[in-house]
This record gives C-alpha cells, sequence and structure tokens, in this order.
C-alpha cells in the first residue's frame, strides 16, 4: 500500500490526546534514520507529530572535509551527546567496565542520525537470515547450535519486507546493479540476492583500480564480486547533484549533498505535510503511562534546558540502541519497577555487535589511491556470507561479507593495522609509513554475530553521563564468542587466499577484536511473537505497553553480516503503514 | 645531585582591549622586528621570552576576534600578574582608540589614513632596558639589521632560557614521529601548537590527563637518568616512550599505556590533520607523504590510473566545504 493513499484520511487525528490542545498524535523520541525513513507515512496519514531530535538540523554547508572536524573517527565533533554518554564496556560480568571502545566512529546525534556520515551501503539480507534458525536445525541439526545461543528466526520474513525494501531503496535513490529482475538473473549483481520487485532508481558506482584487482582475483577463485549498492548520487538524482568522487563521505557528511539520507528525503517529505513539529536540540528523559499502563506523555530537556512534557496519544522510541534501551530503563515506575514495558525482564537482552577486522596485503612499488574516491566504492561478495557456503564439515555458523576497502584520509592511514615488526612510532614506523602508505590493499570482513543469553545492555551502576544529569550510561556486556572467533579464523585464511591471488608481497592479519561499538550495534529490544522472549511485536509495538512503539536496530533478533540500514528503513516503513492502519481502523489506543 | 624538578605552567589568556585594533599594523611591525634567541614569528603570532621577577617565562600573542591571545607558559604563578601587564604595554592595549582616532583625525594632513587604518597602536615594550637598546642600535640601520646586530649580542650575553620552560610535551611528538634522514617530523609540523590549541578547545577535557602524564615522565625521566625528559637525548627517550608503552613505568595517574596512546593519537592528528587545526605546518606531512590534500573530486580516469594520482593544487578544508567548492580550473 502506497502511504500517501493515506492523505485524504485525518483519521488518527485528536486520537489519544484528550482534551490537551498542545498534546500531538505522535511523539518521536530521535528523529534520526529510524524514524526519520517511516515518519513521513505517518505525516502524509494525517497524524500531528512532534519529534524531538538531540542534535541539530544540519545542512550541507555545516560538513568539512577534515577529519578532525568533519568526520566520525577522530573527534568526532558532531557527536556531542554520544559522547558525553559513551556507554561502558566488560567482556564479563567478572570483570570491570572501561569506556567502549569504537570499530568504524561514534554516532551522530541530529536530524537524520547516523545516516548523515555512513558509508551509504544500502543491502538486502538475504530470505535465509529471517528464518536462520529454522533453517540451521532443518540443514545441520540442533547439535550445531553454540552453546548459549539464543538464536531465532524473525517474525517477519523477507517476502513480508521484499515491497518495503524496494519503497526504500527508490526513496534513497540507491546505485547499483540488482541481483535479479522479478526472479530472472541479472549479469553483474549480486547472484544471492533474494527476489526483486524493483530495479535500483541508479546505476552503480564506477570502477576503481583497487576494486578491479580484488573482483578480478575473486573471480578468479569463483567468488562472485559486485559494486556494493549505495545511496550516493551516480547521476543527478531528485534535483540534487551527482557525486564528484571527492572520497569524504564514509563517515563524513556530504557537502555537496550528493549523497542521500533521511534528512534531504522522507523528513522533509514530512514536514512538507504541516504535520511534523521537529524540535532540535531537545532530549528526552523519561516516558510516563498512565494509570492504565499506557504511554501518554515524554519528558525531555528543550533547546534552553528547561524541562518539559509532551503528550501524546502514541509514542514512538527512536533514538540509537543504547539510547532507546536506557530510556526504557530509566522509566521506572511502581506499575514497572524494572522500567518501561521491562516487567518480564527482555530489555537490554539478545545484544549483538560485530567486528570489522581486515587483512593487509602489501604490494611493493603499486599504486592503490585509496583517496580517490569514496567507501561507497567498495567492490563486495557474498559467497562467504549466511550460508552461501556449506558449513557441514566447519567449527562455526555465520558468515560475512568481504569488501575490498576505498577511501583513505591521512589521519586515518596513519592508523592502519601495521605488518608484524614494524613498531606503532619512531623511525620505522615513519619509513614504513612514507614508502608504503599508498600500496597497500585492505580487504575487510563484515562478519555475523549471534545472539548470546550473555550478551546484554543494562543501566552502569557506577558510570554517570557527563552532561550533569546525573544519569548512569549504559554498559555493555560482550566478548567475541568462540563460534564467531572461528568463524573469523575461517575468513582470515580465506582472505589470505585473495591477497595471494592478487599478488600481494606481504600479508598480515589485523585485530579480530576492532572495538565493541561498530555503529551496527542492534538487539536490546528484540522483536518477536512470545512477550515472555522478546519487548516488541512485528509491528514494533512493545508487548507490555500498547501505544509504544520501538523503531530501531534495537529489535533486531540476528546480526547478519550485511549492513542494517535498508532492512531497518523496510521494517519501519511497514511498520508505520500498520499504524495507519490499525488506527484508521478504530484500534482501541 | 639531580637538579630540582620545576615543571611549566601553560596559561591560555585572552587580553581584552577597546576596538577598534588595526591588528595588522601592530603585528606586521612586531613580526619585522623579531631579535632571534628572544623573539619569533610563527603561529600568526609573536612568541618572546621574559625576565620576569621569580623566574623566566614565554608567552605567544596573536590577535584574535575581540581580544589578543596569550599563551603563557611560567615557571612561576607569581610572576602572572607581571606577565600580563608586560604584555598589554608591548600591545599598547591600555590605549583609548577612540580619542586617539578622534584627536589625529582632525589633523588635516593624518585624517584620511587614520580613517583607513583606525585603531593603529603604538608598540610599546615589555622591558625598557631592552628597549633602550633597540632603539640606540637600530637608529642609523636598517630594521632587519638592527635585528641581526641585536640578535649577536643575545647570542653573545644572553642568559639562556631554563629547558624547563619546554617541558616534556616538545620532546615527546618528536620522538613519535622524528626529523630524520626521511624528512620532517613533528617538530616542523607543529604537533605541540596543535595539541595546545586542542587542549584549549575539543580535548579541554585532557588537560588535566596531559598536566599529570608529563609531570610523570618528567619524574621518571629525572629519577632514570638525573635529568629532565628533554635534555636526556634520544636513545633515553626512546627507552623511556616504549617503556610507557609497554606500562612499565610506574605512574600515580594516568595509566601510562592509555596516555602513550592519547599522546600517540593526538600526534598522529598534529601530523596528518588539517593544517587549519594548527598542525601539519604548511601541509608539510602531506607533501612528503605525496598526499594531495582535500581535493573536490577526481575523474574516472584519476580513478584507475596505477600510478599516483597526483593533482596540481592542494586544498586545505577552508577551501572547500561549507558552501565554497574550487572552480574546475582550481581544482583540476
Amino acid at each position: 500500500m502506497a502511504s500517501t493513499e493515506a492523505a485524504a484520511a485525518p483519521a488518527a487525528t485528536g486520537r489519544g490526546r484528550g482534551s490537551d490542545p498542545t498534546a500531538a498524535d505522535v511523539c518521536i523520541v530521535g528523529l534520526g534514520a529510524a524514524s526519520g525513513s517511516a515518519v513521513h507515512v505517518l505525516a502524509e496519514a494525517g497524524f500531528r507529530i512532534v519529534a524531538l531530535e538531540a542534535g541539530p538540523w544540519r545542512t550541507s554547508d555545516d560538513y568539512a572535509l577534515d577529519e578532525l572536524r568533519g568526520s566520525y573517527h577522530a573527534r568526532a565533533a558532531m557527536s556531542d551527546k554520544f559522547l558525553a554518554e559513551t556507554p561502558t564496556w566488560r567482556r564479563n560480568t567478572g570483570e570491570p567496565t572501561h569506556p567502549a571502545t569504537f570499530s568504524l566512529g561514534r554516532m551522530i546525534n541530529g536530524v537524520g542520525g547516523s545516516y548523515l556520515h555512513y558509508g551509504a551501503w544500502l543491502r538486502r539480507f538475504q530470505p535465509v537470515e529471517f528464518r536462520l534458525r529454522s533453517h540451521v536445525l532443518e540443514r545441520y541439526g540442533e547439535e550445531r547450535l553454540p552453546e548459549g545461543t539464543t538464536l531465532a528466526d524473525w517474525p517477519v520474513g523477507y517476502d513480508d519486507l521484499e515491497p518495503y525494501y524496494g519503497l526504500a531503496e527508490q526513496a534513497m535513490g540507491v546505485a547499483g546493479i540488482p541481483g535479479n529482475d522479478r526472479g530472472l538473473p541479472v549479469a553483474g549483481g549480486n547472484p544471492f540476492d533474494g527476489y526483486r520487485s524493483s530495479p535500483y532508481p541508479l546505476p552503480p558506482v564506477r570502477p576503481c583500480v583497487g576494486g578491479q584487482r580484488f573482483a578480478a582475483a575473486a573471480t578468479a577463485l569463483g567468488y562472485h564480486p559486485f559494486p556494493v549498492p549505495v545511496s550516493l548520487n551516480t547521476e543527478p538524482f531528485e534535483g540534487r547533484p551527482a557525486c564528484t568522487y571527492c572520497g569524504w563521505c564514509g563517515g563524513f557528511g556530504c557537502f555537496i549533498d550528493a549523497k542521500t539520507t533521511p534528512a534531504l528525503t522522507t523528513i522533509p517529505r514530512a514536514v512538507r505535510t504541516g504535520n511534523l513539529e521537529v524540535r532540535t536540540h531537545c532530549r528526552a528523559l523519561r516516558i510516563n503511562h498512565d494509570e492504565r499502563g499506557r504511554a501518554v506523555s515524554v519528558d525531555y530537556l528543550d533547546a534552553r534546558g528547561e524541562r518539559r512534557t509532551q503528550r501524546a496519544g502514541i509514542v514512538i522510541l527512536s533514538a540509537y540502541t543504547f539510547e532507546n534501551v536506557r530510556l526504557l530503563l530509566l522509566s521506572t515506575s511502581a506499575r514497572f519497577p524494572r522500567g518501561l514495558a521491562n516487567n518480564a525482564g527482555n530489555v537490554g537482552r539478545h545484544f549483538m555487535t560485530k567486528q570489522f577486522a581486515n587483512v593487509n596485503g602489501l604490494y611493493e612499488g603499486e599504486s592503490f589511491n585509496r583517496y580517490t574516491g569514496p567507501a561507497g566504492q567498495a567492490v563486495i561478495f557474498e559467497d562467504l556470507n549466511a550460508d552461501n557456503f556449506d558449513h557441514g564439515g566447519l567449527d562455526f555458523l555465520g558468515g560475512a561479507t568481504v569488501s575490498s576497502e576505498h577511501q583513505l584520509q591521512p589521519i586515518g592511514l596513519s592508523r592502519e593495522t601495521l605488518p608484524p615488526g614494524v613498531p606503532r612510532w619512531g623511525h620505522r614506523y615513519k619509513a614504513h609509513l612514507l614508502e608504503h602508505w599508498n600500496s597497500i590493499a585492505v580487504i575487510r570482513y563484515q562478519p555475523s554475530a549471534l545472539p548470546y543469553a550473555r550478551h546484554r545492555l543494562d543501566l552502569d551502576p557506577h558510570v554517570r553521563e557527563r552532561s550533569g544529569l546525573g544519569l548512569p550510561v549504559v554498559r555493555i556486556t560482550y566478548d567475541l564468542a568462540p563460534n564467531e572467533q572461528r568463524l573469523a579464523a575461517f575468513l582470515e585464511e580465506k582472505i589470505e587466499a585473495l591477497h595471494r591471488e592478487m599478488g600481494a608481497t606481504r600479508i598480515w592479519r589485523g585485530p579480530r577484536w576492532t572495538g565493541v561499538c561498530s555503529s551496527h550495534d542492534v538487539g536490546g529490544l528484540r522483536m518477536g511473537l512470545d512477550p515472555a522472549d522478546s519487548v516488541v511485536d512485528p509491528a514494533l509495538m512493545t508487548h507490555e505497553v500498547p501505544n509504544l512503539f520501538v523503531l530501531s536496530g534495537a529489535v533486531f533478533p540476528t546480526c547478519p553480516g550485511v549492513n542494517p540500514s535498508l532492512t531497518l528503513q523496510a521494517l519501519v516503513w511497514r511498520a508505520a503503514e500498520g499504524i495507519v492502519a490499525a488506527y484508521r481502523h478504530g484500534h482501541p489506543l | 645531585d639531580p637538579p630540582p624538578l620545576r615543571s611549566a605552567h601553560r596559561i591560555v589568556l585572552r587580553l581584552p582591549h577597546r576596538a577598534p585594533l588595526h591588528a595588522d599594523s601592530l603585528f606586521g611591525h612586531l613580526g619585522a622586528t623579531v631579535v632571534p634567541g628572544v623573539e619569533r614569528w610563527h603561529d600568526g603570532g609573536l612568541e618572546r621570552t621574559l625576565r620576569l621577577t621569580h623566574a623566566p617565562g614565554r608567552v605567544h600573542l596573536s590577535p584574535a576576534v575581540g581580544h589578543i591571545r596569550a599563551v603563557l607558559t611560567l615557571l612561576d604563578l607569581r610572576d602572572l600578574t607581571s606577565a600580563i601587564h608586560r604584555c598589554r604595554a608591548l600591545l599598547d592595549l591600555d590605549a583609548d582608540p577612540a580619542a586617539v582616532d578622534a584627536h589625529l583625525g582632525a589633523d588635516p594632513a593624518l585624517g584620511e589614513l587614520v580613517r583607513r587604518r583606525p585603531g593603529v597602536r603604538l608598540p610599546g615594550t615589555v622591558d625598557p632596558g631592552e628597549m633602550a637598546f633597540r632603539v640606540v642600535l637600530g637608529q642609523q640601520i636598517s630594521t632587519k639589521a638592527a635585528a641581526t646586530l641585536t640578535g649577536r649580542i643575545v647570542a653573545l650575553v644572553g642568559e639562556p632560557v631554563p629547558d624547563a620552560l619546554d617541558g616534556a610535551a616538545p620532546g615527546v611528538p618528536a620522538r613519535l614521529f622524528p626529523t630524520d634522514d626521511l624528512g620532517p617530523g613533528a617538530t616542523e609540523a607543529g604537533v605541540v601548537d596543535y595539541i595546545d590549541r586542542a587542549l584549549e578547545g575539543a580535548y579541554a577535557e585532557w588537560q588535566e590527563t596531559y598536566r599529570l602524564g608529563l609531570a610523570e615522565i618528567e619524574a621518571a625521566a629525572v629519577e632514570r637518568h638525573g635529568v629532565p625528559f628533554i635534555d636526556c637525548g634520544p636513545t633515553a627517550q626512546d627507552a623511556l616512550l616504549a617503556a610507557m608503552e609497554r606500562g612499565e613505568l610506574s605512574f600515580a595517574a594516568p595509566d601510562p599505556r592509555a596516555f602513550f596512546d592519547l599522546l600517540l593519537a593526538h600526534t598522529q592528528e598534529g601530523l596528518f590533520g588539517d593544517p587549519v587545526h594548527g598542525g601539519n605546518r604548511g601541509a608539510v606531512m602531506w607533501q612528503l607523504l605525496g598526499f594531495p590534500g582535500v581535493q573536490p573530486g577526481y575523474s574516472a580516469g584519476e580513478q584507475l590510473q596505477t600510478s599516483p594520482v597526483r593533482k596540481p593544487r592542494r586544498f586545505t578544508a577552508a577551501e572547500i566545504g561549507k558552501g565554497r567548492r574550487p572552480s574546475p580550473e582550481q581544482g583540476g
């Protein structure tokens, strides 16, 4: 169903607002990647929405091609709130916590969220990922499930999401080669793609010298490489210019708006209806409920630091994974003594993150010129992902996307993984850097991660955020499990073979552990059918609070070796249509 | 006996003044008359030594919006007030520019000049005795010759500034990325200036960590070698840093390994970051690498090139972004 159909039906207006004229139909906490990809559906259906966003509304003029001012690494200058409440981390309950570490960079605060600086990779999950537990049991048997895993099927399938994948790809102007056209294979695309009802709106990114070299070696070894689908304007798109391939967008905002984000598309579309009021520099503190146990309002600090309350008929929680979990745990009451929607104790469980590990190859005397284009120019393959290869004789479950790295900035290159024997500083470090910095090919793997009972998020009893509000930060309990260690070892060997095929003169592995936070931090508010084992239902409504929705990667039951953004967009787009349909048909609040 | 450890205090101040202030003429004069050994021009300002009541000091003065930025390095904090007074006298900051300009502007010969350059100051001195010397030396010869001559006198009879004024900071980045036969290092890139600036702004939260950590490095240097870090020599310095990196130095705080990682990370930023932040001075490290800096884009042909892709001009972040894009002729 197209969301615009609902525009003429203001049936929702007024619901749940009672007699308070300042109340909204919907209050959204966090106008980022998740809610920003659904808010237009609600606004066009006539819902009156107030969105509380902790950060500012930036434009392309605010982005600097500067690692210190503009990137998500180094100073992470666009992440004020996130930096003030950096989670703590411990490997297990027996050790003290440390500040969390980051594989790629920090999350951003602002309208559009971390889409503003993401690497623009927008990919579908393979159909099998939505029923991985059933698949493993059918093909390999229950004894193959690693100890402690809480692997579960998703309560929605690929077919449920397929139309929404298409809608999101169109809205985001995804550039790529589809793997199939309504089931018929397309040459050069990903042969492991599920059924596609629509093509990509834009052609793929240009080739680059490193990507070509990688693609040739991968093909020779029997893999099926293809240019990663990205939301980069390979041609002018919807009034915005084509990408110039400056090479400063993975981890940066685009200074000419050639990288599509919800802040340029679906959020302005929602604002144009007149039904969305965006309140920037406003941070939510807690969600309140009434005597019937329904969400009724959100307490927040406004841009002047004054405490306010926004009443609403529906509350949508859509900050980042950590903050969503934290807000629920902080919203305690007599009815919900362990936190809102947490009487079953599931908030914070099944947390997953992934490692962005790499294997590097030195190609003496050659030049890869990775600085000549964006991270979105990667070439990838999925032959070693999901269950695309037989795990029968192997000692692990899962897989990874394998990719050639593109884009290189000078501070970043000074921190790349060093070959064994090269120190981190001094004359020999300098000699290595000067001679080889442009002759190194980085092949990265983005592995899947199974959920485990022992991996969770809760509130740190000792550490408070730096804002002065005295609120505890999130505590992450997470370690790389034996299954994921064995998967990593398998991938490292395969990638070493790729480097040999590419003609590397020296090959070395980076660390398997690259940081506890990955920007793909999912789970914690699991989606499922059983309220005893999950927090939200397939409509993304919490089991325990019937007008409280969670639009977030926190609802993912599993963490495939694929970027989660597009699946999140499809899921929340579908959920928003569900909200519109439910409330139009008089679903009781 | 090892010499007593004295660590320097670094204080950043805003010196207020009445508007207007014609900074170009004031700092232009100061920059044109620097006396080697006492003064030097860098980072858009004048740095010079100060002979103060309790101990020597050093100051870096540069114009900023609405104030003068002063970075004072003092061995004895009791000298703070007099140091500020001397800087104000040097820059004539207590002048009333409105009264001066009104009076001089009424003169038929000067009027137009005053209106074109409002707020011109009359540079003073930090030390009347020094001024007397410089005036006498400069009477009959050019400004440049006078500076050279004064510099010779400084070299001949000047009293060296204690190394403690430099603290441990200049020495650490210089060892992490040394100046050697391969080319310039952290010193030429101005890494210490980068870190200084960062600690005033984005990294203000690390100030105390640096204060404690650098003092621990000094203490370790004195304990092991009897002299401050800066005087240890490269081999001993490298051994100290390696021990710190391995966590073998016992620091009360911060954790030595964590502080080493912080120093290394900030040194890399000061080496390779955009020059707009005070490090990578003159893009010296981008030149050394052959990194083309910030570019507005690359062509399809360049992306398939198997030799290094060079560009005719190297941009910085100040030139691209924020609504600014170089024209194709500029960008190539």
